[in-house]
């Protein structure tokens, strides 16, 4: 491998958006053979600071150093050339093309007729090399996300980057692909390569990097050696020296049983089945976590569950009645809330105001609408209160919520669904992506909910989160159910084991029900 | 190398004063365009220009006509507006308002039992019923079959073309016509008042108004409006908010569909008094109307404006056809110049672009 790449020093870089500033002032140095963190809350100018390094904005102020030698950095084929390159969270391969083909796009010596032809023993012998492999001829629309993302690295690799900018790389990785993601990195670095990790897992930071960059309102707040820190203390760097991560919060008492899920079954968009006999319970007053690895039939469980997709097979009953055939709307009516798992696309309308989305799902009745006609200084009120009450930050109540934050688009939903004291609450991957607080923010009015005497479904990834709030832990891979995990008995190795399909030794998994 | 750098960035959503501003801009620039194809034809640029401005904005009869044919733009374009809300590309304005004409038609040709006054109220409820049924195809069948309403659209606009030839050759030839193929002019019941001196058909023109204003009312204070917005903008979030995005898009399309059967209504009443080819009925009204709709960027009051505006484009190229002897064509190539810049307009109101001095390393 080249070793062209030695170090890359950032000094004073700024970049401001119409008057505002987003990043101001930061400076720091990675050298080779180094993986250091990047963490900071949602808008803290992660996203900017990264896109001035592989040009895509072009930073107002600063300087950045290769080697030691200045470069300029206008497009990201410069970016390349200086040894940058960057994996996004949201891959950009293309699905239809192979994976050769996918590397071969805008690779500049890829040759005008045939151009897999010559990158294959080149790419094989990186993903080898690397412990990247992935099958060159599969379309990359099939490959799993873990797949797919081998591809982007060893992608921007051929394309000369020793400097990996990994944007939240295993928010898509089950575990077991987590250990075998660090462990090739871990080679990459060996042979010289530098990786900048974004990521808000916290623990892996600690893991993986000897040192960690904490930004916070667009400023470099600290550069910190791992060495001696442990979570409390990490989580403490980045959200400053407010409230720290509350422990467990766990109530073991619940009252009755409020939704009853029976042999659900239901198909994905493509008809294949999704979920197959699915059967548990939740009371009032408990939180029921839903574990599992991206793409096992939490989505279309939620979508079930919301009203929004029709089950093939099986029962809902919420409070005693039937709901199975009841659309979305009169579900909420009955006091069913939901936060689905795509908040740009099912939760929200960007092109609608903050006031528009506040009343998203209870435009049509009172005291928003009267006969047809929407009462504008009602919705503007309860806006108002809203955004207030949720800590939503946004310009005005007419802004487009296309401009506010992940984070602050997830609050308003919540705060939207939430608001309602509703008897049940369906929330997938409700703090997806979001910064510690604002995560903490959106869980709090989860167990606020729970404590009011509502029953939670929570579908998450997150596994800490799930054991930090939920009574009861199902898992889901290929559609089903592998067990159910009562307090305190919960063990994490059985859940990781569920997850990844393996039935433990202990037995096997029996839908338990809820006594 | 050069020593200025050109750099080109997104904006966020240009204010009132500066979209105006570019769009005059666009218009002036636009002239300027027309006038350099006039030239290479050999024309004085500034006589065709003041022509044409004379012809559309500049006299008394040029205005009379403006507003002549702003009629059917303005009731076209605000019918589109809640079509392109819901985000369905209707491009069949044109043969909602030919099946408009032809519905009006049908009742001003059978009015003998019909008391006089209701004459024209039925004309205009037939010709709203058969725009919104000729647009309600093609919404159908895009929710219940996944059929693209591009095409679809656009191929109902030759349908009901050619099924207006057909009866104004056939069926509904009249026998008074002299051979040519047109209906029997209506009775006089049936003929829509003008504005003394002109053609302006004023029913026509209040109720395209009152069409506008009801299209913004309904956009932004019903919970309609709210309905067709939130199934356009997303689908997916419209399900989980309990709308029925299909049921609220067709909706919406047949009543804009409805808006461009009445501008059919008042061609046929107001102008021409009979029905005859579908391409005198219409000069692409349905079509000008969708670009005026989004020169208005969507706005249905806004759209009154773009609609006169283009209206007098219209006229104005006509103007200079008759009057300095061009050929045909060149009324398009200077709509086509007008038109082109405005889009082209476009990429000034979503960019900013700055030209800053390289800083020199």
């Amino acid at each position: 491998m080249p070793s062209e790449f030695r170090s890359l020093c950032v000094e004073s870089l700024s970049k401001s958006f119409s008057g505002v500033n987003v990043v101001r002032d930061v400076s720091f140095r990675i050298e080779a053979g180094q993986a250091v963190g990047l963490i900071g809350e949602n808008g803290a100018g992660k996203t900017t600071l990264m896109n001035c390094l592989t040009g895509m904005y072009r930073p107002d102020k600063g300087i950045i150093r290769i080697n030691d030698d200045r470069a300029e950095i206008r497009r990201s084929r410069d970016a390349f050339a200086f040894g940058i390159g960057m994996v996004h969270q949201h891959f950009m391969l293309v699905p239809t093309l192979s994976v050769l083909e996918n590397i071969a796009l805008g690779l500049e010596r890829s040759t005008v007729f045939r151009p897999v032809r010559t990158l294959r023993d080149e790419f094989l012998q990186l993903s080898r090399r690397f412990g990247l492999d992935v099958d060159p001829d599969v379309a990359a629309g099939e490959l799993a996300p873990g797949e797919q993302q081998r591809v982007e690295i060893v992608r921007i690799l051929m394309r000369g980057a020793r400097l990996l900018i990994l944007d939240e790389p295993t928010s898509v990785l089950s575990p077991s692909e987590t250990d075998s993601f660090f462990g090739s990195l871990r080679r990459l670095i060996s042979e010289g390569c530098a990786v900048l990790l974004v990521s808000h897992k916290l623990d892996e930071i600690l893991t993986f990097c000897s040192r960690v960059l904490v930004l916070r309102h667009g400023r470099l707040d600290g550069d910190f050696s791992t060495d001696g820190m442990d979570m409390r203390t990490i989580t403490e760097k980045m959200i400053g020296d407010e409230e720290t991560v509350q422990g467990s919060r766990i109530v073991s008492e619940s009252g009755p049983v409020i939704l009853e899920v029976r042999d659900l079954t239901a198909r994905n968009d493509r008809g294949i089945p999704a979920i197959q006999g699915i059967t548990f319970e939740v009371c009032r007053g408990e939180i029921f976590g839903i574990a599992g690895i991206s793409g096992n039939g939490q989505r279309e469980l939620a979508a079930v569950l919301a009203g929004v997709r029709e089950a093939e097979r099986g029962m809902i009953r919420f409070d005693g009645e039937d709901i199975t055939r009841v659309g979305p709307r009169e579900r909420l009516e009955r006091g069913i809330a939901c936060i689905p798992e795509d908040r740009l696309h099912e939760g929200s309308i960007g092109g609608m105001s903050v006031g528009e989305n506040a009343v998203l799902r209870s435009f049509y009745r009172a005291p928003f609408a009267r006969s047809g006609w929407i009462r504008k200084t009602a919705v503007r009120s309860f806006a108002r209160s809203l955004t207030e009450r949720f800590a939503v930050v946004t310009p005005s109540i007419d802004t487009p919520v296309r401009w506010l934050s992940g984070g602050n688009i997830q609050k308003l939903i919540a705060g939207r669904e939430l608001s309602g004291s509703p008897r049940m609450v369906i929330a997938s991957h409700p703090t997806y992506g979001l910064d510690v607080r604002a995560a903490e923010a959106v869980r709090s009015m989860l167990l606020h909910c729970r404590d009011e005497g509502g029953g939670v479904v929570l579908l998450s990834e997150d596994l800490d989160e799930l054991l930090e709030i939920s009574s009861r832990i199902a898992v889901i891979f290929r559609g089903r159910l592998m067990g159910i995990m009562n307090h305190p008995d919960i063990d994490r190795q059985t859940i990781g084991l569920w997850m990844t399909g393996v039935t433990s030794s202990v037995g096997p998994p029996r839908p338990t029900a809820h006594t | 190398m050069s020593r200025f750098r050109i750099s080109i960035t997104r904006r966020s959503e240009p204010g009132r004063w500066f979209a105006a501003g570019t769009v005059c801009a666009a218009i002036g620039f636009g002239f300027v365009l027309a006038g350099c194809l006039f030239a290479l034809g050999g024309v004085n640029p500034l006589t065709a220009i003041a022509r044409i401005i004379m012809g559309s904005f500049g006299s008394l009869y040029g205005l009379k006509e403006t507003l002549t044919k702003s009629i059917p733009l303005i009731l076209c374009s605000s019918g589109l507006i809640l079509a392109f809300r819901a985000r369905f590309w209707n491009i069949g304005a044109e043969g909602q308002l030919l099946a408009g004409a032809v519905g009006a038609t049908f009742i001003a040709l059978r009015s003998d039992g019909i008391p006089g006054s209701l004459v024209i109220p039925a004309m205009f409820v037939a010709g709203a019923v058969c725009g919104a049924f000729w647009a309600w195809i093609p919404g159908i069948l895009r929710f219940r079959l996944g059929v693209n309403e591009v095409i679809s659209t656009l191929m109902l606009n030759y349908i009901i073309a050619e099924f207006v030839q057909y009866l104004v050759y056939g069926p509904w030839k009249g026998s008074q016509q002299f051979g040519f193929p047109y209906t029997d002019n209506f009775h006089a019941d049936a003929v829509l008042t003008t504005f003394p001196g002109s053609r302006i058909h004023l029913v026509t023109l209040g109720i395209a108004l009152i069409c506008a204003a009801l299209v913004w009312m309904v956009m932004h204070h019903t919970t309609f409006g709210f309905s067709v917005r939130a199934a356009g903008e997303s689908s997916g979030a419209a399900r989980y908010a309990g709308i029925h995005a299909g049921r609220v898009t067709v909706a919406a399309v047949a009543i804009g569909g409805a808006m461009a059967g009445l501008a059919g209504v008042g061609e046929v009443a107001g102008i021409h008094h009979h029905l005859s080819y579908p391409w005198s009925i219409s000069s692409g009204y349905g079509y000008t109307a969708i670009i005026a709709a989004w020169l208005a960027r969507l706005n249905p009051l806004t759209a009154i404006l773009s609609s006169i505006f283009l209206s007098g484009i219209l006229v104005g190229g006509d103007t200079i056809q008759t009057a300095m002897n061009l050929p045909a064509a060149t009324v398009n190539v200077f709509n086509g110049a007008i038109l082109f810049s405005l889009i082209g307009s476009e990429f000034f109101m979503s960019y900013r672009i700055r030209i800053q001095p390289k800083v020199v390393p």
